[in-house]
């Protein structure tokens, strides 16, 4: 880009975010700090959703970081499980803010239970522990024949199942955490293997695919429009993220992906669109092998891609798609930086990239060595921007220490422009009061 | 070809097998059926997958297949069946209704000669000390999805300690969220990445050659 051109660009930038600061609410005046700081405006302090809009768009101060630890937030904070997962949407989600304010996030993410919440309305029978959040009892099905579709009831209302802490949960997102109203829901394929199982759902795919394209057909035009419609109607929300774990690699091979969820989701996409809702459906084709010996790095790419297309469409290829590690995963960063690098387009740069800290690594450490690998991490990935950590899984019992560190070394190492040297960086672990002594002094 | 290759054929292929089990039950004894059909079906799944030629969806296919031709034959099986490996009492943690890695191990520990006694899923802490006693395994296996339920296996293993069942019985510990040193801080006496690990694990404990 030209010198004038960027001028012209920071201009507008300045001036659209001027407006927006004036007028609109908290997640849009914190964006609107991220488009200045991206076009040029260094000085502008970034806040957490800031930071996440500079870092799409380059490099912001230092590298963004976002959890999903609902099991961690629910265990350190003390909530009883029955109120968090099943009856109080808003205290799990005020809880969900205190916590990453602990830790010293960037946003907070206030969700739990993704796969269960359309299926338990639906009739699913369900199963839940005394210290966890509900499951759906896989041995009985909801859909024990593709018949039964006709007699499940999808007119959804409020108090059906834990539709309604769904509906508290997304109006805290705007209230507590500063985010826009997102609906997070489970995806096609995903809500399929809740209505139906696995096991029984691959039969079918692989030995009756007309009665699994009957399955998936009715998930997406007749019992996500409506239960997405609900939500739209209760809470204003028009952004939906649809979980697709199910989807992942190698619970489907890619070519299963191709087959069987990204024309699906596409088909939701565009339905939902004409309503005025726009969605990113994640997980499919992510690549969640956990066995080094097993990973293939065509199969890896391969999934990249799909994965990518699955998430915002076809543009997605050659647009800003990223690639997200998840909660076990340990790739090899070279491939993944090489990949990204590769995958660079003239209008969106290298390919984003959210790392993450295997989950089972971070509950078990040393803190020495989550800061070891964040650095790394932070050394081969973060140079060229657009790059965030993710911590896909923080588990229960995860020593709080282990999280700090891995904040500290991200803010340390990671500070732009990076050192070329991280060895030569100081880096202390950070000192830390317990949750419930920090919690006290908050207010 | 003849029904026993069948047999094999369709258990690792995922294809429904039962029709031609109730055939072959008309002539050929139940163990043979069960050995050289089903167990060698299984095998071959796990072979496939260890070589890389099978994903997740092929191998619970073939497990799936092969859980309903052990229910099946199981009824008519008596002692003939290749069951040295030892005995193995399995179950996933309460709370927890994650067993897809269960129903794998199981269909490799019987290809591997264990005699598997499934508990199934949302097991209470009582309920493994009530069967361990009741059956006498050689190994109970305590399974986990989540980083929640996974904190209840080491009040199993307290509980097996508290019957007096412990110093009876070796434990084994599986799921996502486990590792090698989270089987240790339970107590347990091994554990199993995968399927695969679970049973060479296993036999090792048994202390029986691969």
């Amino acid at each position: 880009m030209s010198a004038k051109r960027k001028l012209v660009a920071a201009g507008l930038a300045a001036g659209a975010a001027a407006g927006a600061c004036a007028l609109s609410p908290p997640y849009m005046r914190s964006s609107a700090r991220g488009f200045l700081y991206a076009a040029g405006l260094k000085q502008v302090p970034l806040p957490g959703l800031g930071r996440v809009v500079a870092t799409i768009l380059g490099k912001p101060d230092y590298p963004p970081c976002f959890a999903q630890m609902h099991e961690h937030v629910q265990y350190i904070s003390g909530v009883a499980p029955r109120e968090f997962y099943l009856t109080d949407g808003y205290k799990m989600a005020v809880t969900t803010k205190l916590v990453n304010d602990y830790y010293g996030m960037d946003v907070p993410l206030p969700f739990t239970d993704t796969y269960n919440i359309e299926a338990e309305a639906m009739g699913a029978t369900m199963i839940a522990g005394d210290i966890d959040m509900p499951t759906i009892d896989y041995r009985k099905p909801l859909v024990e024949n593709i018949s039964d579709i006709d007699r499940i009831d999808i007119d959804f209302q409020p108090d059906w199942g834990r539709i309604g802490y769904v509906i508290d949960t997304i109006r805290a997102m705007r209230e507590v955490c500063g985010l826009p109203e997102l609906i997070i829901f489970c995806a096609p394929f995903s809500l399929a293997v809740g209505l139906r199982s696995y096991p029984k759902l691959i039969r079918d795919m692989r030995k009756d695919p007309p009665a699994a394209h009957a399955l998936m057909t009715w998930i997406t035009e007749e019992v996500h429009p409506r239960y997405l419609g609900l939500l739209k109607r209760e809470t204003g929300a028009r952004i939906g993220i649809g979980a697709d774990a199910w989807a992942a690699f190698p619970n489907l091979t890619v070519d299963m992906v191709e087959e069987w969820v990204v024309p699906y989701n596409s088909r939701l996409r565009r339905r939902m669109k004409k309503e005025g809702m726009a969605l990113i459906l994640i997980g499919a084709a992510d690549y969640c092998e956990e066995q080094a010996a097993r990973f293939d790095r065509e199969t890896m790419e391969a999934c990249w891609l799909t994965h990518s297309r699955s998430i915002v469409g076809d543009w997605a290829v050659n647009g800003m798609p990223f690639m997200g590690m998840g909660r076990t995963q340990e790739w090899p960063l070279e491939w993944m930086q090489e990949f990204a690098v590769r995958g660079t387009s003239k209008r969106y740069g290298k390919k984003a990239i959210l790392a993450s800290v295997n989950a089972r690594f971070i509950r078990e450490g040393p803190a020495e060595a989550i800061v070891d690998f964040v650095k790394r991490t932070v050394d081969v990935l973060a140079r060229e921007g657009k790059f965030f950590i993710f911590l896909a899984q923080v588990p229960a019992a995860t020593p709080p220490e282990h999280v700090h560190a891995a904040v500290a070394a991200l803010k340390t190492y990671g500070r732009y422009p990076i050192a070329e040297d991280l060895d030569g960086v100081e880096f202390r672990v950070p000192e830390f009061e317990p949750f419930d002594v920090w919690l006290r002094k908050q207010g | 070809m003849d029904i026993l290759t069948n047999i094999k054929e369709g258990i690792t292929a995922g294809d429904p097998v039962n029709e031609l089990v109730q055939e072959a039950l008309s002539s050929i004894e139940p163990e043979l059926i069960l050995n050289r059909g089903v167990v060698a079906g299984i095998r071959r799944a796990g072979e496939l997958w260890q070589e890389g030629e099978y994903f997740l969806p092929d191998v619970i296919l073939a497990a799936e297949t092969f859980k309903e031709a052990m229910e099946l034959l199981e009824p008519r099986i008596g002692g003939g069946a290749d069951k040295g490996a030892g005995s193995y009492l399995i179950g996933v943690v309460e709370g927890d209704m994650h067993d897809l890695g269960k129903s794998i191990v199981i269909a490799m520990l019987t290809s591997g000669g264990f005699e598997v006694i499934d508990l199934g899923s949302n097991v209470p802490i009582q309920t493994f000390v009530d069967k361990v006693r009741e059956h006498q395994p050689d190994i109970v296996g305590v399974g986990a999805y989540m980083s929640t339920t996974m904190l209840l296996m080491k009040d199993v293993v307290e509980a097996l300690e508290k019957a007096g069942l412990r110093d009876g019985v070796k434990v084994m510990v599986g799921g996502v969220p486990i590792t090698p040193q989270y089987a240790e801080d339970v107590g347990a006496d091994s554990y199993g990445r995968d399927a695969m690990e679970a049973l060479e694990n296993a036999r090792k404990l048994m202390g029986v050659e691969s």
